[in-house]
C-alpha cells in the first residue's frame, strides 16, 4: 500500500511540474524523473495516523513524559528542565551556540524532532535510544547534574501517583532508585516520540497536485524553487535525504574551531565507545531483550569516525541556529559560504571526501529560501497530540513498553541480586 | 579436473534468479540481487545472493555466498570466508563489522552489512579452504532511497 501511495504521488508530481515543457514561468520548469522520485521521497508522510507504538499503557506514559519534561526539579538545582535547552518555542533548541544547562556545555542543542528514526543520538552517536539519552542526559554534569537516588526521591515527593499510574506499586529494594530512573527515561521517551511535525511549505508543494493544483500551489516562491533545484544537484543529498532530510550518520566536514571550544573532539570515534559502555544501551541490563544490530555490528574503530558529527535533520532548520556540533555558524547563510569554498582542513582525522567546494552551484539566498519552505508550523506546545499532525517518527523504533517494577527486574535478572 | 568441463556446471550453479553471470561485466556499477564470479585464482567460484534483494540505505542487510570447488565441481564446505564492502573513491569501507558463519552445502551468510553512503561500493569475498584461498571482486552502486 505504501509503495502505490509513492508512486502515485510521483505521477501526480510529474503533472504538477509540466513534464516536457509549455510552463509559463520558472517556476514550473520541467524536472527529472530522478529529480521528481527524490521529490517524493522527502516530503513528510502525507496520512501517518499515529506514532506504531504496541505499549497499550504508552498514552500514560507519554502524558506524564510531557509532565517531566517542563520539571526542573529533575536537576541538581531544581533550576533546569529539558524545556530549559529543548525550547518549543525554537523548534526544541535554544537559541545558543554551546548549550548551558548547570554549567557550560561544549555541545550545540540538537532539536528533538525525529528522534526516533534515528539508530544513534547526540552529535557523536552517544546513546542508542531515547530513554538512554534523556537518562545521560539528566547525569551530565553540564546538563542536568542529578542522580538515581535524587531522581527517585524528587519523583516520589512531586509524581507518585503518576509514577504508579504508569509504573504501578512504589519499587523498593536496593535497586528501586535506578528502576524509578529508568522509568522517568522512558517516560520522556514515549512522550518524545509523539512530538509531531505538521507539514511545511516544501510538503504543501508536493502534495499541491493530489489537492487539485498543479503548478504546486505557491508554496515554494520562485527563489525557493531554484534553490531546491540547487540543493537537488550540488549533491546536498548524500547526506541530507529522506523525510527528515538526514542520513543518521557521521560525517567529519572539517570544521573551524568555534569560539569558547578549546578542545578538538573526536566526535563519533568517542561516541561510538560510550555508546558500548552505556547501561542503558539496547541490549544493556536496563533494556527490554530486543534485536540490537546496530549496536551488535558497530564497528567502533572505522577510521573516519575520526572527528565525525552526525548529520542533524534541515527540518526547521531556520529555526534551530547557531548550526553545527558546536555551534560554529551563526546563520545559514555562513554554513552555506562554508559549503561553496570549504576552507581550512580537517583538525582531527580527515575530511568527508565526499564534500568538494560547490561554489556557486550553491546560490545562498536561492538555497537559504530553499530551507525556510521547511519549517512547519510549531504546536502550540510540546503536548500536542492530536493526531491532526503527522508524527515525525515514521521510523521502526518505538519506546520500550511500560512495565511493571517487577516485570522489568525480573527480565532483567535484577531480582535475583536482590535476593543473593 | 579440465576447466573447460566444469563451465557448463558453473553456468547451471549461477542460472537462477536476476544474475550477474561469472562472464557479465559490472562496469558501469549497478545495483544487483546475485552475481557469481570466478576468482582471481581460479580456484573456487562465488555466488553473492543479498537480502533483501535490494539493499537499503542505511539499513542492515546479509549476503549468502555459496562457494564452489572448480576442481572437483563440488560445494567448498568447511571454508574459511570472508565477505566486505568498501567504497574505493572514498577510501573507507562499512562503519560495521559483519559476523559469518557456515550454513552447510557450500553456502556461507554475512550479517551485519549496511551502506552508509550512497556511491560506488565494491564487494570483496575471500575464501580460504584446503590450503588453497581465491578471492572476488564485484561493485555495485547504491542509490539515495
Amino acid at each position: 500500500m505504501k509503495r502505490r501511495a509513492s508512486v502515485a504521488r510521483r505521477v501526480l508530481l510529474g503533472a504538477m511540474l509540466c513534464g516536457g515543457g509549455g510552463c509559463e514561468d520558472d517556476r514550473n520548469v520541467a524536472w527529472t524523473t530522478d529529480e521528481l522520485r527524490i521529490l517524493a521521497s522527502l516530503a513528510l508522510p502525507e496520512h501517518a495516523d499515529d506514532v506504531q507504538d504496541p505499549c497499550s499503557d504508552a498514552s500514560a506514559a507519554a502524558a506524564w513524559g510531557r509532565t517531566l519534561f517542563f520539571d526542573p526539579g529533575l536537576s541538581g538545582d531544581g533550576n533546569v528542565a529539558c524545556a530549559t535547552c529543548h525550547d518549543p518555542a525554537r523548534a526544541f533548541t535554544d537559541g545558543r551556540a554551546l548549550a548551558y544547562g548547570r554549567r557550560a556545555g561544549q555541545r550545540n542543542t540538537p532539536t528533538l524532532f525525529g528522534l526516533a528514526a534515528a539508530p544513534f543520538l547526540g552529535w557523536d552517536g552517544h546513546t542508542d535510544g531515547i530513554a538512554a539519552q534523556s537518562m545521560n542526559a539528566l547525569l551530565s554534569p553540564v546538563e542536568h547534574d542529578t542522580h538515581p537516588a535524587e531522581v527517585a526521591a524528587w519523583v516520589r515527593d512531586h509524581h507518585r501517583e503518576a509514577y504508579e499510574a504508569v509504573y504501578g506499586a512504589w519499587p523498593t529494594g536496593a535497586h528501586a532508585d535506578e528502576q524509578i530512573f529508568v522509568h522517568v527515561g522512558f517516560a520522556l521517551e514515549h512522550h518524545l516520540v509523539r512530538l509531531a511535525l505538521p507539514p511545511a511549505p516544501f510538503d504543501h508543494f508536493v502534495a499541491a497536485p493530489r489537492r487539485g493544483d498543479p503548478r504546486g500551489g505557491g508554496h515554494l516562491s520562485a527563489g525557493a524553487l531554484r534553490g531546491l533545484r540547487a540543493f537537488l544537484r550540488a549533491g546536498c543529498l548524500s547526506c541530507h535525504h529522506g523525510a527528515m532530510f538526514t542520513d543518521g550518520e557521521f560525517h567529519n566536514l572539517g570544521l573551524p574551531a568555534a569560539v569558547g571550544v578549546s578542545d578538538v573532539h573526536r566526535g563519533r570515534a568517542e561516541g561510538a565507545r560510550r555508546v558500548l559502555e552505556s547501561p542503558y544501551r539496547c541490549d544493556g541490563p536496563w533494556r527490554a531483550p530486543a534485536r540490537c544490530d546496530a549496536l551488535r555490528y558497530l564497528d567502533p574503530d572505522f577510521a573516519d569516525f575520526e572527528g565525525a558529527f552526525k548529520t542533524p535533520t534541515l527540518r526547521n532548520v531556520e529555526l534551530t541556529g547557531p548550526y553545527m556540533h558546536t555551534g560554529q555558524f551563526e546563520t545559514l547563510e555562513a554554513v552555506l559560504d562554508f559549503y561553496r569554498n570549504l576552507p581550512g582542513e580537517a583538525r582531527i582525522g580527515r575530511r568527508d571526501p565526499q564534500l568538494q567546494p560547490r561554489g556557486g552551484a550553491l546560490p545562498i539566498r536561492d538555497v537559504v529560501a530553499f530551507l525556510r519552505s521547511l519549517t512547519s508550523p510549531l504546536p502550540r506546545d510540546s503536548a500536542e497530540e492530536d493526531g491532526a499532525h503527522m508524527p515525525l517518527d515514521a521510523g521502526s523504533r518505538t519506546p520500550q513498553c511500560p512495565k511493571k517494577p517487577q516485570e522489568l527486574l525480573a527480565t532483567h535478572g535484577v531480582a535475583a541480586k536482590r535476593s543473593e | 579436473m579440465d576447466r573447460a568441463i566444469l563451465s557448463p556446471v558453473v553456468a547451471l550453479a549461477t542460472a537462477c534468479g536476476a544474475t550477474e553471470r561469472d562472464d557479465a561485466r559490472l562496469d558501469p556499477p549497478r545495483p544487483w540481487s546475485e552475481a557469481s564470479r570466478v576468482g582471481e585464482r581460479g580456484e573456487f567460484s562465488f555466488t553473492l545472493t543479498l537480502e533483501p534483494a535490494v539493499p537499503v540505505l542505511h539499513e542492515f542487510f546479509s549476503v549468502t555466498t555459496r562457494l564452489l570447488d572448480l576442481r572437483s565441481g563440488l560445494p567448498v564446505e568447511a571454508a574459511d570466508v570472508d565477505v566486505d564492502a568498501r567504497m574505493p573513491d572514498h577510501g573507507h569501507g562499512m562503519a560495521t563489522r559483519p559476523e559469518h558463519r557456515e550454513l552447510g552445502s557450500g553456502r556461507y551468510e554475512t550479517r551485519g552489512m549496511k551502506f552508509h553512503m550512497p556511491g560506488v561500493w565494491v564487494f570483496s569475498a575471500c575464501a580460504r579452504a584446503q590450503d588453497r584461498e581465491d578471492c572476488v571482486a564485484l561493485s555495485y552502486r547504491e542509490d539515495v532511497p
